[in-house]
């Protein structure tokens, strides 16, 4: 009983910060609540053996895994980041020169091994090795994929490459 | 703008993504969770389950009957004859030992005469036979077993199949032994299963023509058919009957019938002679009389001299007592003396081992037991023995297929999935672990959930 109560709490309290989080990584609302969704019925299946202390690491690093591994599936269906996803709502990103928008869609044409580590590096400010203990990979697979994914960003977003250009903060 | 100014811009992208969305309900996916991790274990512990019910299925061993199988009694007396007969003989792995099997159908013998031979039950289920008295120095096709399977004979050895001790007391049994030693055939069990006869002059000066064992444990001599001459045994003319034949002309062109009955001082003639070929061809002549003392079936074999290797054997039916050639079974199962021309003769596919009759019809046991009447598939065979025995010779009881026969299927698949299933199964379990490792390899980095999570120290 315990254990179900602390998941409600957990549910509460971070389900906003994971669906902020699965939406940079789906680059769509839908997909984005579907994927915490996910998420959190697997968390609940072994919430039992699971660090009260660690919970959200824990939970974290399914939703990461779950973000690459559902993108294995997507492959055959339209992908809901190609084009027309809901980073920014309403609006043409082709038409506009907002640097949001131009980012929004960047990230949508980053392979989900990109996209992951870029949310990882950069929107949960993780260091090399912890986005490497997140993503279950090595330091040196997150070092080279944050390179492709910002070269990639670069090429994608021409007007935002002074940003990815740059040599990124050794953190 | 910085990779700092990437960061913020990247949360400024999901700044408001939560807005207007619902969270979902804690006791939705705490119930779903739960209904996952049951499926989860269920699943797997299915699967092993199955695979353990698949190989219990095959390993696991099936005890024979030990009563007795449904029998009809002839008369008052304590004989009884088999209704069934096994249709299949396998062979399936791990069979049980025992020396007790009960009544018994037939007899398939190991590769050498003082190895285990398998005991087939009317039903079909197989034990591997352990005797407490083997004997040595009998062929290895000289089993012999009584029409109402309890009795069985290896040489002048006979054991109780269903208490599993032999007839004889050891020492009267090694007097036996000595007394007739090496019989050139298996024994021949009177209709009623009340004795066996075993063939084979005795040592020394030759006094006698074979051996009477009676199931009451009474031994006695059988005087010799003629002195001088090796006769031809055909087994028994009726209960209390002893048939053979004199070979008196050149090939089989003479075979006087003689007759020996319990307690007579002597062999008879009783006028019968049978004419069949009359060349020297004939190397090897045996004999072989029906359960019901109608038919007399001679089969010839023809040795080549120089190579030692079988050219030809062939076969023809007698009346036992007029010695009139009767002729050989029809496809459609018909004999009819007029379609047969004196001296006339079959082709006979077997090569030694002790024909058995099928509704008073022979049928061969060499390799294949199969008879000259085509079943309703156009096939022979009267019962498929598999090929993974050694020793094809098998021994019917009472040198008779009667009643129905009986096909166990489950020892047939328990056969065939020791032989191809299981290396099938285990072939498959090794691609699937071979799959599953690979899988696990390529694509370690998305399987976190095997790993202990990490503590991160901040959270956003």
């Amino acid at each position: 009983m315990a254990d179900r109560e602390a998941f409600d709490d957990y549910v509460r309290e971070r389900w906003a910060p994971l669906l902020r989080t699965a939406t940079l990584l789906t680059g769509d609302r839908h997909s984005a609540e579907d994927l915490v969704q996910e998420t959190l019925i697997r968390a609940a299946q072994r919430w039992s053996r699971v660090d009260p202390a660690t919970a959200d690491a824990y939970v974290r690093r399914i939703l990461y895994t779950r973000s690459v591994d559902a993108w294995r599936w997507r492959r055959h269906q339209p992908d809901p980041a190609e084009g027309g996803g809901d980073l920014v709502d309403g609006t043409d990103v082709a038409g506009v020169v907002d640097t949001r928008l131009t980012l929004a869609a960047a990230l949508r044409r980053l392979t989900p091994r990109q996209r992951a580590v870029l949310v990882a590096r950069f929107y949960e400010d993780r260091t090399e090795v912890q986005t490497a203990q997140v993503l279950g990979c090595s330091v040196n697979t997150v070092k080279s994929q944050t390179r492709h994914a910002l070269d990639r960003l670069r090429v994608l977003a021409p007007e935002l490459a002074e940003t990815f250009g740059r040599k990124e903060t050794v953190r | 703008m910085s990779t700092d100014q990437l960061s913020t811009a990247l949360r400024d992208l999901v700044a408001d993504a939560d807005r207007g969305a619902v969270a979902p309900n804690g006791d939705d996916l705490w119930s779903a969770g739960r209904r996952r991790r049951l499926t989860s274990r269920a699943v797997p512990v299915g699967v092993v389950a199955c695979l353990i019910a698949l190989v219990a299925m095959v390993l696991w061993p099936a005890g024979p009957p030990r009563a007795a199988v449904p029998a009809e009694r002839l008369d008052d007396q304590v004989s009884q004859q088999l209704t069934s007969y096994p249709e299949n003989i396998a062979k399936p792995p791990f069979l049980d030992v025992a020396d007790t099997p009960g009544v018994t159908a037939a007899i398939v013998p190991a590769a050498s005469g003082a190895a285990a031979p398998y005991a087939v039950s009317p039903r079909g289920q197989v034990t591997r036979l352990h005797l407490a008295s083997m004997g040595e120095g009998f062929a290895p096709d000289a089993w012999s077993l009584s029409p109402d399977g309890r009795w069985l004979a290896f040489g002048t050895i006979v054991t109780d199949l269903v208490d599993g001790r032999p007839l004889l007391a050891p020492a009267e049994q090694s007097w036996v032994e000595r007394q007739w030693p090496m019989p050139p055939e298996p024994g021949w069990w009177s209709p009623d299963s009340r004795r066996v006869f075993v063939g084979g002059f005795n040592q020394g000066t030759p006094t006698s023509a074979g051996v009477l064992i009676g199931t009451d444990g009474t031994v006695g001599a059988v005087p010799l058919v003629e002195d001088g001459v090796s006769p031809i045994f055909a087994g028994w003319l009726d209960d209390d009957t002893l048939l053979a034949l004199l070979d008196l002309g050149p090939g089989t062109s003479r075979l006087e019938v003689r007759t020996w009955t319990i307690g007579d001082p002597s062999w008879q003639a009783n006028g019968a002679i049978v004419s069949w070929l009359d060349t020297d061809d004939a190397s090897t002549v045996r004999a072989l009389m029906s359960p019901d003392g109608q038919r007399l079936l001679l089969t010839a074999s023809a040795t080549d001299l120089e190579t030692q290797e079988l050219n030809q054997t062939v076969a023809m039916m007698f009346d036992p007592r007029t010695g009139d050639q009767l002729g050989m079974p029809l496809t459609d199962g018909s004999v009819s003396p007029a379609d047969w021309s004196e001296g006339s003769f079959v082709g006979w596919d077997g090569w030694g081992c002790r024909p058995v009759w099928r509704n008073g019809l022979p049928v061969l046991t060499d390799g294949d037991v199969a008879g000259f009447v085509r079943d309703r598939f156009g096939n022979f065979e009267v019962v498929s023995v598999s090929s993974r025995y050694d020793e094809p010779c098998v021994a019917f009881a009472g040198n008779e297929l009667r009643g129905t026969p009986v096909t166990d299927r489950g020892l047939m698949w328990k056969e065939r999935l020791s032989a191809w299933g299981l290396p099938l199964l285990t072939g498959l379990l090794v691609v699937l672990g071979l799959g599953w490792w690979i899988r696990r390899r390529k694509g370690s980095w998305r399987q976190p959930l095997r790993r202990r999570p990490m503590i991160i120290g901040r959270l956003f």
